[in-house]
């Protein structure tokens, strides 16, 4: 047979078969659905894409966040914010990254929320990373590109957490956008992330109270009357006479049978609070329930009015015959390494303290034996801190103790404690342009629902003054929250406020970050990845092990074989062979000066 | 034929010719690597300049980029060489019709090989010949006209060329003392009024024997104690200059565009010279830190111990060794002989020549064999020796060696008590001076004699001291009427104050009751003697003496600036006693004074005001506008000023203010690198500084929706009332 005449029979077999359409029946795997999502190292992205690549011949893969994915796959050990508001359904694989490659990436970055003008606010960075020999780690804190503190630190080769404080100065109010750099020399391997910090120059507004004279709430007052941080009014009760007080009054203390609510009024500070009447206990009470703060010196042990306030069944007072030094419990300790809160806090020989912590109550400072000296508990919307350290003011000298500097920072605590009447939130705080934000509005105090009518709430353009407000919807969630969501579409980066108003009253104000890009994502503990892999059916690989991802996949998910009939006609790639039998079939033919 | 043409060739003809022939000869190819071994022979001539250059200061890449500039310019002439011989036939018949192509026909058979000639060498030759009697003819004026333009074009990049090679060969030092283009167009004042130079003479004090140091612009200085310094200030039209130290300021007059200030060394400190006109300033900085001279250090070292010696005619063989940082002026041995007992003592002083050998100016040792056999010394007497030595500063205290005792031995064969009399006596003998002389000389003895004086011996002498420290203070507290009697009586107490009473008087001082400097003074002295009583009970001597120093500068505060401890009352405000509990209770009110307002920390306001304005500084840094960076730069230097105003004595402060001054140097020049990484030095030194006074922020804070959900779980489970 001629290669013409072969040419020609393939092509009318073709054309046959297409007519007839021939079907079978074949063995076909499934190819599941997987999710690659990459972390915020700058290393992960890279190897994102090359296990996308690895795996897209045997799974069909989906680069980011998709919760319908048959698989989850984590490169690198950020867990995205998704899975930490609800658990994923789908197996969970985490590639953690490797040993021996230089990476860096935050396990958290903290800064406070809000502070006040002339503070010191400590910037408190974990970084994880992975160093080589010669390595060293640099922690830098910027504003406005101005270096303000830095930290290196040599580091051994191998994997490391490491925590440092950095101390920087809140000099302005306003909002104060500080830019955290951890950077491996001499590689140039960094990870960045932005802080907001909002700085308000408002003072504390302090009450001192004393029932009567005492050198503790003397020698507090005149502490609190040395820091510019706060603005104190005084009423101290020196005699009785017929039953009626004389008093020493300085500024204008209010009444208290009409104390302000907060901010009006922050703190109230009580000396020899052991001595409060019933209807003083009855007043505090009702301020301290509206959610004030309320800070009880105590001299003796208290009346059993007072006791009963403050829950406390029973107390216990310890006398040494040595000062014995009080320090802060955890949570308000100041973080490791900040060498400038390495003094005496407290020191005294004679303590008061409850015999067991009432419900809800917590430590603030402790000695050495645990006995809680200074301590707090919520009432209502606000909190009472109670102060056992009987003898404390006589230790007050600087190289002996930190008394002037300890009790405003406890009352700085305690205003700290004093939630606003309406707080807002904004997630991300830090995002890029083009990024969607969910602000989340808050309300102290009942029946706001109301009032929610005539809110405002508008997020300002930047620069402020060029470009007009635009106005957000909120949503109620009820119980007092209210919402709203928008793609941030801001003209230039930078802080923009966000305010909420009611007939022109500014409720609230929180700054926000346009365009940074850099938001501190924060990596998951290895043992938290491991736990979600084993509760989901997942696995934890080491990037190294990447070669074994698709036989691990495999085994997790066991995509199934199914017998799948098969018309091989019914594809439109039969064409192809088609026609080209009948074109070798034409040129063959013309070659040979047929016609 | 020759000398008729010589005759008429008009002026330059010769060189017009020569232009021929090297314009041909420039077309042979042997001519062509001629050339190239004269651009081999110019990098030999590059270097040595080169050299010159960066032996001047120039930096690096400055000069290879010239090196570079200069090849490239030669290469590039070499290539308009080649191109325009091909062409220089064709430029000549241009400007020379009456060649008829004679120049043209010429210089193409020079440029082909001889081997590739399609005429004969005879042609060749006779055509050569007559292009060069031709050439003889030409006005080279006509060929190459000169035009006044590219003449002024070629002086002007002359002398440019030549100005940016001064430039380039000022050391750096000096360039930036250079008036910078962009503060001569900031301002029309700033154009005609800067500080041109600073030029710093140090002369050293006489004694040291070194010569007069000078420098230019420089921006920190380190000068010996008592260095006289003298700055002239070149400046541009001012009205005057200051001189602005941390403990004065002092106007100047300039003569002639320069201002001579004198600056006497001794401390350190940061220099701000301003110079004045009318409103405008101009400021220059100059860090000067002071070395002082530090005293002699002497040592016995043989027989470095105390001796009891069985005989009094011992021969003590001493060695004595004693340096300087400079030069030595003097070394002596001083006794005092004791003989006596009980309460008669005799004291018999001296002094025994040494025989001194100088290792240098500054390294004596001294040795003697000194036979005490001449004091006539008998059992039980003691005589303590010295040595004592001077540096050449004039009137300079001597310094003494630890002293040393030689006792004879008494009968019984044991030493005696030392000098300790009776314990009464001792009490009003103590002072708190000596209190502090015997904490340091007990340092002095633990330094000296390391293992020799054991553990127990240390805190046995300490406990001591701690004891005399309690009795010094008894007599304070005598003096001021405090009750003494617990005190007394409970002497393990006594490192403690009664707090109730040093409260009460506490409230006396805030209300401004005690008005008495002296009786404050002395409370502070006695509390600083608590303290030092304390922690020489613990042994920690080094800050046992810092706190017994403090006591004795408040006492000197107490007895210098106010004699009278006790406040005399005026007649009106004398107490009337016929008043006391006289009065009725109903009379009683209360009380309303104004709120006291709490009181700034003027330098921490000063210092975050300064970090703010950096902030906004460093935020429009960058920009191009001459004009704005002549601004940011006198900004700089105003802050610099600012801070030293807040706190000009403390180095940290110098140190800040001398980066801020660095960053405007470098922002008036344009270097952004430099300005930032001043600026970045200056914020971080700032922020230090703000860091160590400020107060710590609160912990955490507290929402809105956790009051609320708090607010309800209590009333849930209910609160007690």
């Amino acid at each position: 047979m001629s290669w013409p005449r072969l040419c020609r029979a393939l092509a009318i077999a073709i054309a046959i078969a297409a007519a007839v359409d021939p079907g079978c029946v074949r063995a076909r795997r499934d190819r599941p659905l997987v999710s690659v999502i990459a972390g915020s190292a700058p290393t992960d992205s890279v190897r994102a894409l090359e296990v996308q690549r690895d795996l897209a011949s045997r799974f069909t893969v989906v680069p980011g966040w998709l919760p319908a994915a048959d698989l989850l796959l984590l490169v690198g050990d950020d867990l995205p914010a998704a899975m930490q508001a609800e658990a994923p359904r789908a197996p969970v694989f985490a590639l953690l990254p490797s040993r021996t490659v230089r990476d860096i990436r935050w396990r958290a970055l903290r800064a406070p929320e809000r502070v006040r003008a002339g503070e010191r606010v400590l910037v408190q960075a974990h970084v994880g990373f992975s160093a080589l020999p010669g390595d060293s780690l640099e922690l830098s804190v910027r504003r406005d590109g101005l270096l303000l503190a830095r930290e290196t630190v040599a580091v051994a080769p191998g994997r490391h957490v490491l925590t440092r404080s950095l101390p920087v100065v809140a000099t302005d109010s306003g909002a104060m956008a500080l830019e955290v750099t951890a950077l491996l020399t001499p590689t140039g391997v960094q990870v960045q992330g932005v802080l907001l910090v909002d700085v308000v120059s408002t003072p504390v507004q302090v009450l001192s109270l004393d029932v009567r004279p005492t050198w503790f709430g003397t020698f507090v007052r005149r502490a609190l009357s040395a820091d510019a941080r706060f603005a104190v009014v005084s009423r101290t009760t020196i005699s009785r006479t017929d039953g009626a007080p004389i008093t020493r009054t300085e500024g204008a203390p209010p009444a208290l049978s009409a104390l302000p609510a907060p901010p009006a009024l922050d703190v109230i500070v009580v000396g020899a609070a052991q001595a409060l009447e019933a209807r003083e206990v009855d007043a505090l009470d009702a301020w301290v329930q509206s959610g004030g703060s309320a800070v009880l010196l105590l001299d003796d042990v208290p009346a059993a009015r007072v006791q009963r306030w403050l829950d406390v069944p029973a107390w216990r007072r310890i006398d040494r015959a040595e000062p014995q030094r009080a320090s802060f419990a955890r949570g308000l300790d100041h973080a490791p390494h900040d060498a400038t809160d390495d003094g005496a806090p407290l020191l005294g020989r004679q303590w008061l303290v409850p015999t067991r912590l009432p419900r809800g109550g917590a430590p603030w400072m402790m000695l050495g034996d645990s006995s809680p000296v200074v301590w707090s508990i919520a009432r209502g919307a606000g909190t009472v801190v109670v102060a056992g350290a009987l003898d404390a003011w006589a230790f007050r000298e600087g190289e002996r103790s930190d008394f002037a500097t300890l009790w405003p920072r406890l009352i700085a605590e305690a205003a700290s404690r004093v939630a606003p009447a309406v707080s807002m939130r904004v997630t991300p705080s830090v995002a890029p342009r083009g990024a969607w934000r969910r602000v989340e509005v808050d309300v102290r105090d009942d029946g706001a629902d109301s009032a929610a009518a005539s809110w405002r709430l508008t997020r300002s353009s930047i620069p402020t003054d060029q470009l007009a407000d635009e106005r957000l919807a909120l949503v109620t969630r009820g119980d007092g929250r209210w919402s709203a969501d928008w793609r941030d579409e801001a003209v230039t980066e930078g802080v923009q406020p966000l305010r909420l108003s009611a007939a022109a009253v500014e409720l609230a104000v929180i700054p926000m970050i346009s365009g940074a890009g850099m938001s501190p994502h924060e990596a998951t503990h290895p043992s938290v990845l491991r736990a979600l892999a084993e509760v989901t059916g997942g696995r934890v690989l080491d990037i190294d092990a990447a070669s074994a991802l698709g036989r691990e996949i495999d085994e997790a998910l066991r995509p199934a074989t199914r017998q799948q009939p098969w018309h091989p006609m019914r594809s439109p790639w039969w064409l192809l062979p088609f026609v080209g039998a009948l074109l070798a079939e034409w040129w063959l033919r013309r070659r040979a000066g047929r016609p | 034929m020759s000398e008729s043409h010589a005759s008429t060739v008009p002026p330059g003809a010769e060189h017009a010719a020569w232009l021929l022939v090297w314009a041909r000869r420039a077309t042979d190819r042997r001519t062509a690597s001629a050339w190239v071994g004269a651009c081999a022979r110019m990098v030999p001539m590059l270097a040595i300049p080169a050299a010159l250059l960066l032996w001047r200061g120039a930096s690096l890449p400055w000069v290879l980029l010239g090196v570079g500039a200069i090849s490239a310019l030669v290469a590039a002439a070499w290539a308009m060489h080649r191109r325009s011989r091909l062409c220089i036939g064709d430029a000549l018949e241009a400007r020379v019709p009456a060649s008829r192509n004679l120049l043209h026909t010429a210089l193409s058979l020079a440029a082909q090989p001889l081997a590739s000639m399609r005429t004969d060498i005879a042609t060749h030759a006779l055509v050569q010949e007559r292009a060069r009697t031709f050439a003889q003819t030409l006005d080279v004026r006509a060929i190459f006209p000169l035009k006044t333009g590219w003449l002024a074009l070629s002086v002007g990049l002359t002398v440019a060329a030549l100005s940016g090679l001064r430039l380039l060969a000022t050391p750096a030092a000096e360039r930036s003392a250079l008036p910078s283009f962009g503060a001569t167009r900031a301002t029309d004042r700033a154009a005609a009024f800067a500080i041109r130079t600073v030029r710093v003479l140090v002369t050293p004090p006489a004694y040291l024997g070194r010569p007069d140091s000078s420098s230019a612009n420089p921006l920190q200085i380190s000068v010996p104690a008592a260095a006289r310094v003298q700055l002239t200030v070149d400046v541009n039209g001012a009205d005057s200059v200051v001189l602005e130290t941390s403990g004065a300021r002092t106007v100047f007059s300039t003569v002639n565009g320069s201002a001579r200030a004198m600056w006497r060394a001794d401390r350190d400190d940061v220099l701000a010279v301003q110079a004045h006109r009318g409103d405008a300033i101009a400021r220059t900085f100059l860090g000067v830190r002071v070395v002082a001279d530090a005293d002699p250090r002497v040592r016995i070292t043989a027989p470095g111990r105390d001796l009891v010696l069985p005989r009094g005619d011992t021969v003590l063989r001493l060695v004595v060794n004693a340096d300087d940082d400079h030069a030595l002026s003097s070394l002596v041995l001083r006794y005092t002989k004791v003989s006596g007992s009980g309460e008669r003592f005799s004291f018999v002083e001296g002094e025994l020549p040494l025989t001194v050998r100088r290792l240098d100016k500054a390294r004596w040792e001294a040795r003697a064999d000194w036979a005490l056999a001449a004091l006539a010394l008998e059992p039980g007497d003691v005589v303590v020796y010295r040595a004592v030595a001077t540096d050449r500063r004039p009137a300079a205290p001597a310094v003494e060696s630890d002293a040393w005792i030689a006792e004879v031995m008494s009968g019984r064969g044991e030493g005696a008590a030392g000098f300790a009399v009776d314990v009464g006596e001792l009490r009003y003998a103590l002072s708190q001076q000596m209190i502090v002389m015997r904490i340091e000389r007990l340092l002095v003895a633990r330094d000296s004699l390391g293992a020799g004086l054991s553990d127990e011996a240390f805190a046995e002498r300490a406990r001591n001291i701690a004891v005399e420290q309690r009795r010094v203070r008894a007599e304070f507290v005598f003096l001021l009427g405090g009750e003494l009697s617990e005190e007394v009586a409970a002497e393990d107490n006594m490192g403690d104050l009664n707090e109730h009473q040093h409260a009460e008087v506490d409230a006396d001082l805030s209300t401004g009751r005690v008005r008495n400097e002296g009786r404050q003074a002395v409370q502070a002295a006695i509390r600083a003697m608590s303290r030092s009583a304390t922690t020489l009970a613990d042994t920690a001597l080094a800050p046992a003496l810092r706190h017994a120093r403090e006591a004795v500068t408040q006492l000197e505060i107490a007895f210098t600036r106010a004699r009278f401890l006790m406040r005399p009352l005026a007649e009106r405000e004398r107490i009337d006693l016929t008043r006391r509990l006289t009065g009725a209770l109903s009379g009683v009110g209360s009380t309303v004074q104004p709120r006291s307002a709490s009181p700034a920390d003027a330098e921490q306001v000063a210092l975050a005001a300064a970090l703010t304005d950096l902030a906004s500084l460093a935020r429009r840094a960058g920009g191009p506008d001459d004009g704005a960076r002549g601004a940011s730069a006198d900004r700089l230097q105003a802050l610099a000023a600012t801070v030293l105003r807040a706190r000009s004595a403390d180095s940290v402060t110098q140190a800040i203010a001398l980066a801020l001054n660095a960053a405007a140097v470098a922002v008036r020049r344009g270097d952004a690198t430099r300005a930032q990484s001043a600026r970045d030095q200056a914020a971080r030194l700032l922020t230090q500084r703000l860091s160590a006074g400020a107060p710590a922020s609160a912990t955490q804070t507290r929402s809105a929706d956790a009051a609320r959900r708090e607010r309800a779980r209590s009333r849930t489970s209910g609160s007690p009332p």
